[in-house]
């Protein structure tokens, strides 16, 4: 349905992302991780071209969206996509709502112009657990908790019947009872709209518990690929093992907490050869020399290390 | 609400009374004396005159016991009478406030109309030619002093090219004329002060606003406005104006003090009587109950212009309340 090819996007001198493949199929939820600063909410907002383009723009890359080619459409036609067909929730509730309108005007304006009707309105409300909260009509954004302002965002990014949703950091700025509710939320969406998720998080637990496949992205690309199961119980990545070190354990209390080493690089100083090795562990001579192309593992498992096949 | 606004009129007085010790001291410290229009130029007023008429005016007291004379006076409301035509004060002051208001009004709703369009234009098109050219044109009405704007202006269209009278806000034969040509008369006296004074304002609205619309635009709501398909005419002019005017609603109640400032001088070169000359010849004259009078209206009409301020800020605003 979805389906992104060689995107690169440029933030002034800083390529920020680097060529990335993605595809989404219908009713699939895919997750992309990475740490902060890695370009995943990048290539989020350029899937309907909602890159500020005072920062930078996309420069490079074909996306299509139900094999029609977003990066060709004009702006008319851009917004009948954005908001109806592919929808977002982004990562921080309360500096996303307007603070000046109502909720319920900032949702009116969430459905199409022409089915803006109040018992619309309602039902969505009811289908977020807002009713009894947003039910009267005069409440604003900062009345609202951080949870209840996220609810109003997906109301607002489910309204229309996407297609596509697309959550980034969707509960990173809630605490962790309310990120709980809000998965839940969006999980139980998810069957009754049968909507197709790209999920972006730097939290691997959280984009287990929901994803069917996971990209995992460094410096700007997809540098593993593959179903959660593989990703799981065999990455094949040095950094995608690494994520999945430092998730802390329960059953393992003793376990020493493992994080990696050192820092994301910036855009503006990236290393030679392959991104990550400076950072790597099992770094050999070959990596500093050129960046490997991200290659099979088996059928639907793809990783970008010279070393992908040998290591466990 | 009611209560706030209650509270806050009465915490005026104590700051009336301190702004009225100061002006008052300074006023009567500073060089010159009401008596000396009439008696320093005529040699025939001996100096016995001369103490006669400053004791009539009260002028021999202490500055304290003037003071609180004058105070005395004014918990009644009443601001005494003029030195110089013995008429009184309110009278004076009530004959020319109108205009000084009404050309005030014209020239903020012009500044208004003209600097939030550019402001909001200027911010959409930030760091393009137009944005810098406007940061130009601007800066030059703020940049250029009134007086020598005003000059020029006057000497171009008034006498060169005899488009506009320069001067007053009546011809001659304005009591000979019809309603509409009336209208039409005080308009064309107007056209210059108005254009003077607003386009000295512009500046500092057009700024803001663009300042505030850049940020504003920078917003994650808008973003989300933006990702929801909303039209970039809505965007703009629905979810970033209306954010982005709230500074502006507190910037019009403190440019209060500025526009009285601003009426001294445009209505002396102009000659329009307003309240700003009225206080121009009563300080020249040493005329000291007119200088007060003006000054506590000048006062007042601040005070009230930041009370303004804060509750129509609290009217526009859902996230303010006030208490």
């Amino acid at each position: 349905m979805l389906e992104i090819k060689g995107l690169k996007v440029r933030y002034g001198a800083n390529e920020v992302v680097r060529g990335v493949d993605l595809a989404i199929k219908k009713g699939e939820c895919v997750g992309l991780v990475g740490e902060s600063g890695c370009g995943k909410t990048t290539v989020g907002l350029a899937t309907t071209k909602l890159i500020d383009a005072r920062k930078g723009g996309i420069t490079s890359g074909r996306i299509f969206f139900e094999d029609r080619d977003v990066l060709g459409l004009d702006a008319e036609d851009l917004r009948k996509i954005r908001g109806r067909r592919i929808s977002y929730v982004f990562q921080e509730p309360s500096s996303s709502l307007n603070p000046v309108f109502t909720v319920h005007e900032q949702l009116r304006e969430a459905l199409p112009e022409k089915d803006r009707a109040e018992k619309a309105i309602s039902r969505i409300l009811a289908d977020v657990g807002l009713e009894k909260i947003v039910g009267k009509k005069q409440v604003y954004p900062h009345e609202l908790s951080g949870g209840m302002q996220q609810r109003v965002m997906i109301a607002m990014a489910v309204a229309p019947e996407p297609d596509l949703l697309i959550l980034d950091e969707p509960t990173t700025a809630l605490d962790v009872s309310v990120q709980k509710q809000i998965l839940e939320l969006i999980a139980e969406l998810k069957e009754k709209m049968r909507l197709s998720i790209l999920f972006i998080s730097h939290d691997l637990r959280i984009v287990f518990s929901m994803a069917d496949r996971i990209e995992v992205m460094y410096a700007g690309r997809i540098v593993e690929s593959g179903l959660k199961k593989d990703i799981v119980s065999e990455p094949r990545h040095p950094y995608t093992k690494g994520l999945i070190n430092s998730i802390p354990s329960m059953k393992n209390r003793k376990k020493k907490f493992e994080a990696i080493e050192g820092k994301a690089p910036l855009f503006s100083d990236l290393p030679q050869g392959c991104k990550f090795h400076p950072r790597c562990g099992f770094r050999i001579e070959k990596c500093m020399e050129k960046e490997p192309a991200l290659e099979n593992v088996s059928d639907s498992h793809f990783a970008r290390c010279v070393r992908a096949k040998e290591l466990l | 609400m009611i209560k706030y606004i209650f509270r806050r009129l009465i915490s005026m007085v104590p700051l009336l009374f301190g702004i009225t010790i100061i002006t008052f001291t300074v006023i009567h410290i500073a060089p010159g004396k009401p008596t000396d229009m009439e008696t320093q130029f005529n040699p025939k007023v001996s100096l016995e005159a001369r103490d006669r008429i400053a004791k009539l005016y009260g002028l021999d007291k202490p500055l304290h016991v003037q003071y609180a004379d004058w105070l005395r006076r004014m918990a009644r409301f009443d601001f005494g009478v003029s030195f110089v035509d013995s008429r009184p004060v309110m009278k004076k002051i009530s004959e020319r406030i109108p205009v000084t208001l009404g050309i005030n009004f014209v020239s903020i709703i012009l500044i208004l109309l003209i600097g939030v369009p550019i402001g909001i234009s200027s911010a959409v098109r930030e760091n393009t030619f137009y944005d810098r050219a406007m940061t130009v044109f601007v800066f030059i009405g703020f940049a250029m002093p009134t007086i020598w704007l005003s000059l020029i202006l006057m000497d171009l269209v008034g006498v060169r090219w005899g488009i506009l009278p320069v001067s007053g806000l009546k011809s001659l034969e304005f009591e000979r004329l019809g309603l509409l040509e009336k209208i039409m008369d005080v308009s064309r006296h107007l056209v210059l002060p108005v254009f003077v004074s607003a386009f000295a304002g512009l500046a500092g609205i057009s700024r803001y606003m663009r300042t505030n619309m850049v940020q504003v635009l920078r917003q994650n709501y808008i973003r989300t406005a933006r990702a929801k398909g909303l039209s970039e005419r809505e965007v703009i002019y629905k979810h970033a104006l209306k954010n982005a005017l709230l500074p502006i609603v507190t910037i019009l109640g403190l440019s209060v003090p500025g526009l009285i400032g601003g009426s001294v001088i445009f209505e002396s070169i102009f000659s329009i009587p307003g309240m700003g000359r009225l206080f121009y010849e009563s300080v020249m004259s040493r005329d000291y109950p007119v200088i007060m009078g003006v000054l506590v209206i000048g006062a007042v009409l601040t005070l009230l212009g930041n009370l303004l301020a804060d509750v129509s800020y609290a009217a526009v605003d859902p996230r303010i309340k006030l208490e």
